[in-house]
């Protein structure tokens, strides 16, 4: 019974690796988060009082500080704000000259974040609009301050976003704007900055320059959305790239809305 | 009308999805360091103890397909796993559980630790990234810590909704 039993569960696994088995797998997936999001929703409308008292609790000094933290930030802003129209008008001036998709108002469904993922393992968040407002896998999912991940699965009406910062999320990047370097930002965890692995390490990083997506060398992103700035660069004495950690734009820990961008990755 | 012997068919299928709707959105929403309870693995530790090998690899296997159906990792991992873990916790004897206060509590956080483990070397061995290192370390912490009290509370849920075999039985599932 129990060698019976192992054999179906590697089965599983091994038919999940197949491309016929993946859509099987997803279609499966998809149908069990349908029968389920009924009650789902139901819960979360009931344990979300709950919830915010728990983590209120957990996290009750820190939202002190944060709290500090973000009224000077208040003060800080409204002082950018008048120099925020300049910065406005040159960001529009460079977007028309650098052709950025990002900036040509791709088609966006609005979403909102439900939760993080059930798993311990994957950084995902799940969102309250699936298949049935048009969202695919594959699609981009961006906030105000810009990437956020990529949806992997699809239900008719939720969707999983597995996060930037997930170890197994590889983005293609451009860092810079002259003389731009590429390179592939990978996670590295919650809470965690983000590696670019592949850069030449004669090129010039500089501490504060931006990365967006590209789609040079296959990227499955629409390209110019601002990932993170670059916190360090440097390169070791005979390695053949340059180990370069970025900060991501968006806050990963306070995300309530985002954007999925309806942009079907281009089949190679 | 509906007959109380197919209302008891329904409570342990029941009991999974009240559980599986818990652990996505109240359990899913408490984060602590990075990690949170896991109601699914404490349900198998809670159902798994002391029912026997073979019931406990069957019921493991069947609510990690279940917990397969609403993870992103590889399908069939966490059926694997709690196959596992549930044909190891099966074999514990029922009057150690009866006779020791402190060895449920103990067990339910091992073993659901363990699976948590087992979960993460599988998947690493499956090519799924970062998965083993120090966050392992802080869900192992969090997930062992909640399942102390998490995992007596599964149990008496386990034995309202899936009653045990009778005295003697010893067919399919039988030691």
């Amino acid at each position: 019974m129990l060698a019976l039993l192992a054999l179906a569960a590697v089965s599983l696994i091994t038919l999940g690796f197949q491309a016929g088995g993946r859509r099987q797998v997803a279609g499966a997936r998809g149908f069990a988060r349908n029968l389920v999001s009924p009650l789902d929703g139901v819960a979360r409308s009931v344990f979300r009082p709950v919830a915010n008292f728990v983590r209120g609790g957990l996290a009750y000094s820190s939202l002190r500080d944060q709290n500090a933290k973000l009224r000077s930030e208040v003060a800080r802003l409204r002082a950018m704000a008048a120099g925020a129209v300049t910065t406005q008008g040159e960001l529009a001036q460079l977007a028309k000259l650098e052709h950025l998709t990002f900036a040509q108002n791709l088609p966006k469904i609005p979403a909102e974040v439900l939760s993080g993922g059930p798993s311990n393992f994957q950084l995902t968040i799940q969102l309250d609009k699936g298949s049935s407002q048009g969202v695919r896998s594959g699609m981009p999912v961006v906030a105000g301050g810009g990437f956020v991940g990529t949806v992997i699965q699809v239900s008719s009406n939720r969707s999983t976003v597995l996060l930037a910062t997930d170890p197994t999320s590889a983005i293609g990047v451009r860092v810079g704007s002259a003389n731009a370097a590429l390179g592939v930002a990978v996670g590295q965890g919650a809470n965690k900055s983000l590696n670019v692995q592949y850069v030449n390490p004669n090129q010039r990083i500089l501490q504060g320059q931006e990365a967006v997506t590209t789609q040079v060398q296959g990227g499955t992103l629409p390209p110019g959305i601002p990932v993170g700035t670059v916190i360090s660069a440097h390169t070791r004495v005979g390695a053949l790239q340059q180990s370069i950690t970025l900060r991501p734009f968006v806050d990963y820990s306070s995300l309530a809305f985002v954007s999925v961008l309806k942009w079907i990755p281009p089949k190679p | 009308m509906i007959h109380s012997e197919s209302l008891a068919r329904i409570r342990f299928p029941l009991v999974v999805v009240v559980v599986l709707v818990l652990q996505n959105t109240l359990a899913a929403s408490v984060s602590i360091a990075g990690a949170h309870p896991d109601l699914l693995s404490d349900l198998v530790v809670g159902t798994c103890l002391g029912r026997g090998s073979r019931r406990g690899a069957v019921i493991g296997f069947a609510i990690g397909c279940v917990a397969d159906l609403f993870a992103a990792t590889p399908f069939g991992l966490w059926a694997l796993v709690d196959l596992i873990v549930g044909y190891g916790l099966g074999s514990v004897s029922k009057d150690r559980l009866d006779n020791s206060r402190w060895f449920l509590p103990l067990a339910g956080g091992a073993g659901a630790g363990f699976a948590v483990v087992l979960f993460a070397l599988a998947a690493a061995g499956v090519g799924v990234k970062g998965v083993l290192g120090v966050h392992l370390a802080v869900v192992v912490a969090v997930v062992g810590a909640t399942s102390v009290v998490l995992v007596p509370l599964m149990m008496g849920l386990a034995r309202w909704s899936l009653p045990p075999e009778p005295q003697g039985y010893a067919g399919a599932w039988g030691r």
